[in-house]
């Protein structure tokens, strides 16, 4: 079983189907790179080592990449061409980088990259690896967004499809409640506050009546000039919640922390459910 | 993790004070298979006064009704304060006055209880009041006051303490003290900033033994960001609103519970199979 470093854990098969593309040009970094993604999840990775690798391997071979995994610059793209080339083409990107200035971040962020990963200590290959690894298999987890502003919507659901996850959407409580009730699939509910027909904490209190925290996690929104409404999302049943605007590391983080909780309990429950059995047997 | 106190051999005693039988009896009963201690019910403030007279109830935690026929207007908790008694109550609804007034009565932990949920809600936080003893916490800030308040924040609520002026100190108390679970750290110190100790400190702890949270604030929340990127599991911003402290503190203490059960498992799978 692979545990990444913030508690992400994966036992599945091989990801060796994935075309996964690491632009960099560092021998030490793409033979660990390679050598990590090999042995956890099968994978074995494609490597450009300057910007005109990259876009041969793009141009040459019609398999879809699903994932790159790119430095600000390469040999021939000295300034962040090669992250412009992949954002065009829609590749979906984990930056490796050197550096980590303010600059630098906005700079990243502002092309809608799935992560970022700072190449600058040991456990920079691991968070690597947590991070691919994520991407690869958030399709397993079902989000629900309760909104009933259609732009929040849509900015939340494309920050949650860049990561992959699955994705429904709600415009109203009572609405998110029918979901809710045909689609057992759903593990987290990422809820707006304000709401004609109900609020969030009212839904929450809801959900919370037909689902416990240990199938259905509830991540309420506030905005950050009324921090007491987070305690009373807390107190509702909520999980946890996040300040609007959002800062990207912070919402990935909350989502998988989550996440990653929920998978935690169900592996739980299956080795206790599997002890149980022994002992029977 | 320190060795677990609920092997102790003397069970805890909890002072539960509720005027509505069929919940006092429902809860008894929870607390009692639930958590292992033993409660000694009240319905009254009366009753309470008396249950709880002498400076030897010995009394580790109260479970209180905001409202009882004889404290209409949380008397019965202004006597667990008088008497120095942690407490935690539980009330009808959610109004913000009401929390303001119960908040700064230094109360443990509130509970609404206006759903099924509130039974579960109340065993969970005597719950962790109870366990928090096992764990200990590094606290870094160098200012003397804020470390003062992480510190009375956390003792309240039973945690062990242990308190760093700067990054340094933080480096040899985490040394000194194996047992630390979990790292509150400000981002601005005098000789590393929040970003270089979370980076020194994950070098040689990883998140399933030590977790690591950053305080920024509100106003800075690109602070999160640097924490997060250096390995911290999570951040808190100041000024801190006590719900989300204790959500932040109990969720990464939970994780790390969770993660020590998993590991456990790991290891007991391959006996199990082979017994099996």
């Amino acid at each position: 079983m692979f545990i990444g470093l913030s508690g992400m854990q994966y036992s599945g098969g091989s990801l060796g189907s994935h075309r996964i593309i690491v632009a960099e040009d560092s021998n030490v970094f793409t033979s660990m790179i390679g050598q990590t993604l090999k042995e956890n999840f099968d994978i074995d990775i494609e490597v450009c080592r300057s910007f005109e690798e990259l876009q041969l391997a793009f141009e040459y071979n019609e398999r879809p990449i699903t994932l790159a995994i790119s430095n600000i610059n390469l040999p021939g793209a000295e300034n962040g061409e090669a992250l412009n080339y992949l954002a065009d083409l829609s590749i979906p990107i984990i930056v490796f980088t050197g550096t980590f200035h303010e600059s630098t971040r906005e700079g990243i962020l502002a092309r809608d990259i799935v992560d970022y990963v700072i190449k600058d200590n040991i456990l920079a290959i691991d968070l690597l690896a947590e991070s691919v690894c994520r991407f690869l298999t958030n399709h397993r987890h079902h989000v629900l967004i309760v909104d009933d502003s259609a732009t929040a919507r849509a900015l939340l659901r494309s920050r949650l499809e860049r990561f992959n996850f699955k994705v429904s959407a709600a415009e109203n409580g009572a609405r998110a409640l029918d979901i809710l009730k045909v689609t057992p699939d759903i593990g987290l509910v990422i809820t707006d506050y304000n709401m004609p027909d109900i609020d969030g904490f009212e839904l929450t209190r809801r959900l919370r009546a037909v689902r416990g925290s240990h199938e259905l996690r509830i991540i309420g929104v506030s905005s950050s000039d009324n921090r007491m409404l987070s305690a009373r999302f807390l107190k509702a049943g909520g999980n946890d919640f996040m300040l609007r605007p959002y800062v990207d590391e912070e919402f990935y983080c909350r989502v998988n922390q989550n996440l990653d909780t929920l998978d935690q309990i169900k592996s739980a429950r299956r080795w206790m459910g599997s002890r149980a059995a022994a002992k029977v047997a | 993790m320190r060795a677990s106190l609920a092997t102790a051999p003397e069970r805890l005693r909890v002072l539960l004070v509720e005027d509505s039988r069929m919940f006092t009896s429902a809860l008894k009963y929870r607390f009692e298979t639930d958590l292992g201690v033993d409660v000694v019910t009240c319905s009254s403030l009366a009753e309470m006064r008396q249950a709880a007279a002498g400076a030897d109830h010995g009394f580790f935690v109260a479970v209180t009704d905001l409202n009882l026929p004889d404290s209409p207007h949380c008397e019965a908790l202004d006597y667990a304060l008088e008497i120095d008694l942690p407490t935690i109550v539980f009330t009808g609804k959610f109004d913000f006055n009401t929390r303001k007034s119960i908040l700064k009565k230094n109360v443990l932990d509130y509970v609404i209880k206006d759903n099924d949920r509130a039974f579960d809600e109340i065993v969970m936080a005597v719950g962790r009041i109870i366990s928090n003893r096992d764990f200990r916490i590094l606290v870094v800030d160098d200012t003397k006051t804020q470390r003062s308040i992480l510190s009375s924040m956390l003792t309240a609520q039973k945690f062990e303490i242990v308190e760093a002026a700067s990054g340094q100190e933080a480096l040899e108390a985490i040394e000194a003290h194996p047992d630390i679970s979990l790292v509150l750290t400000d981002y601005h110190m005098g000789d590393m900033d929040g970003y270089q100790l979370t980076r020194k400190l994950r070098r040689k702890y990883s998140d399933d033994v030590l977790r690591i949270i950053g305080i920024s604030n509100s106003n800075d929340p690109e602070l999160s960001a640097s924490f997060l990127k250096a390995g911290a599991s999570d951040f808190l911003y100041r000024p801190f609103v006590q719900e989300e402290f204790q959500c932040r503190i109990a969720q990464n203490i939970g994780i790390l519970v969770k993660m020590e059960a998993l590991k456990k498992a790991a290891s007991l799978l391959p006996i199990v199979a082979a017994s099996a």
